[in-house]
């Protein structure tokens, strides 16, 4: 483990992984002696031989002591409880700071070389990640949770070093976050694009998308977009991003779209958010010869191509096209069924975040664009990808045309009919 | 013989009492590391306010465990008291039995 990790920028994040995980010990100390000498002792309290006697001669007296250890008992339950969960919390933070400190100073470098696209990542220089970082404060955090998912992996795909996939990792760290079940709810007052017409590009489909991540009613917001033309009734999900990086395992809320969710989807598992898109296109009315569209940006691009993997396995919808936006979703078995084009932004580190290529088949294309502001941050922008859809509508590459060709149906609809839902989480 | 074990009593009350200083001096020095904790940021501010909430619900524990050994010591003292009365009042045979019987029923002893 390093020692101090001082991560600079607006909010001065400043820390040593090793007084965290030294904290953590002195938690469990704490634990260990509720647990081992404090539960039992006051279970065994209420029988013990030498109380039943005394309890016979002064019976209100014992009534006395068994409501008080009863008291303790519950209070013991809840400081054992609290003091598992948060030396969890700290070792996950000391193993995000520790690793970000690692990536920070070590992997960058290598990366760039590994990946030879010194020009989409030349913008990471030393200063300007770490600003990224702490731009904003939940991102800093939560970033450091991330990289602490890839930093020792990033490398490890490629047997530069050893180590386990971020899916693996992912998975493991998962089950920290509470998923629960998702209560998805129709918004039919949020705004829509269908006085525009259906969608004729992949412009338009990102426009969609963009319109729903900026007015998500507090997150969780998707779009069925219901499309009627020559080739009979499809539909077309708009699937946003994280809206909360809860980095604390114990603050996991409503919000479906949160750290939990990604690290599913990394993992390849099916989660709130996932089974929250099933049940909307449910909800919808969509039949399962109907094809289907998953469009995601961020977060919502991997739901979208875990989701795709899993309703091509179940039947119950027939996912044919998947569009990404600025997601890892490299390491998704998305069945060759499944056309998918995936946007990655030069200069954007989130589609990297997975340290897998995406994969190259004929069904998968991945289009490197170059659009938005300065800064990790503008890069991976929703509207920076809308922008380069637009920059794409324009491209006469033969991939490209493939990729319109086999959407064709998704953009020849005459009718456009958009059912908006907020997935939360129950 | 007399059934109240005063002196068992008082030795599990003394249990409790110690696991009550235990539990203060735990969350005490939990209390002092984190103030030399040295982590600025927002997650360590979170992280700073639930700790305070669980030592907090630790010095209550500690607190409520106090008071269940004086509880506990005051009960036996008394249960003595009474059981002693009784014996002075009966001739030393019928609370003794009764204390006896009841023990013995519901432990289910001999």
């Amino acid at each position: 483990m390093s020692g101090e990790v001082v991560l600079h920028g607006g909010t001065g994040i400043r820390t040593d992984p090793d007084r965290l995980l030294a904290f953590a010990r002195q938690l469990d100390l704490l634990g260990r002696l509720v647990e081992h000498e404090l539960l039992g002792r006051l279970a065994g309290l209420g029988v013990a031989p030498a109380l039943l006697p005394a309890a016979a001669v002064d019976p209100a007296g014992a009534a006395q002591v068994l409501a008080l250890t009863a008291g303790c008992l519950a209070l013991a339950a809840g400081v054992l409880a609290g003091c598992h969960a948060l030396a969890t919390a700290l070792r996950a933070a000391a193993a995000g700071y520790a690793e970000a400190d690692r990536l920070d100073r070590r992997v960058l470098p290598v990366l760039r070389a590994v990946r030879q696209v010194p020009a989409a990542l030349g913008a990471l220089r030393h200063g300007e990640f770490q600003r990224a970082l702490t731009a904003d404060p939940y991102l800093a955090d939560a970033g450091l949770d991330w990289l602490a998912l890839c930093g020792g992996t990033l490398l490890g795909p490629r047997g530069v070093l050893p180590g386990p996939t971020p899916g693996e990792i992912a998975g493991r760290v998962a089950p920290l976050y509470r998923d629960g079940r998702p209560r998805v709810t129709s918004r039919p007052g949020l705004p829509t694009l269908d006085a525009r017409g259906a969608p004729r590009s992949a412009g338009d489909l990102l426009a969609g998308l963009a319109l729903r991540e900026r007015q998500d009613a507090g997150g969780g917001a998707i779009d069925v977009r219901l499309l009627d033309g020559p080739g009979g009734r499809r539909a077309i999900v708009d699937i946003t991003g994280t809206t909360d990086w809860n980095l604390d395992p114990l603050r996991v809320g409503g919000q479906a779209t949160d750290l939990g969710t990604n690290l599913r989807a990394l993992a390849g598992h099916p989660s709130v958010m996932s089974r929250g898109v099933t049940e909307a296109l449910r909800r919808a009315g969509v039949r399962p010869d109907e094809p289907v569209m998953l469009v995601g940006h961020s977060q919502g691009g991997m739901v979208a191509a875990q989701l795709a993997t899993e309703l091509t396995r179940t039947g119950e919808f027939r996912v044919s096209q998947v569009v990404t936006a600025g997601s890892p979703v490299g390491l998704a078995a998305v069945p060759r069924s499944v056309s998918v084009l995936s946007l990655e932004n030069r200069g954007d580190v989130v589609p990297e975040l997975d340290g897998a290529d995406n994969p190259r088949t004929p069904s998968w294309l991945t289009a490197q664009v170059s659009r938005g502001g300065a800064g990790v941050g503008g890069r991976h922008a929703v509207t920076a990808y809308q922008a380069a859809a637009r920059d794409l509508d324009a491209d006469r590459d033969p991939a490209l045309a493939r990729w319109r060709a086999g959407a064709r149906g998704f953009l020849r609809a005459r009718t456009v009919h958009t059912l908006v839902f907020q997935v939360r989480r129950d | 013989m007399h059934v109240v074990d005063e002196h068992r009593i008082r030795q599990l009350a003394g249990q409790l009492a110690g696991a009550a200083d235990e539990v203060h001096a735990t969350a005490g020095r939990l209390r002092t590391a984190a103030a030399g904790l040295g982590w600025h940021s927002p997650a360590g501010d979170a992280f700073a306010i639930v700790l305070a909430g669980l030592l907090g619900r630790s010095d209550r524990l500690g607190d409520e465990l106090a008071g269940t050994a004086a509880a506990l010591t005051a009960h036996g003292n008394r249960a003595a008291r009474h059981a002693a009365e009784l014996a002075a009042a009966t001739g030393g045979t019928v609370a003794g039995r009764a204390a006896e019987r009841a023990a013995h029923e519901l432990l289910g002893w001999g």
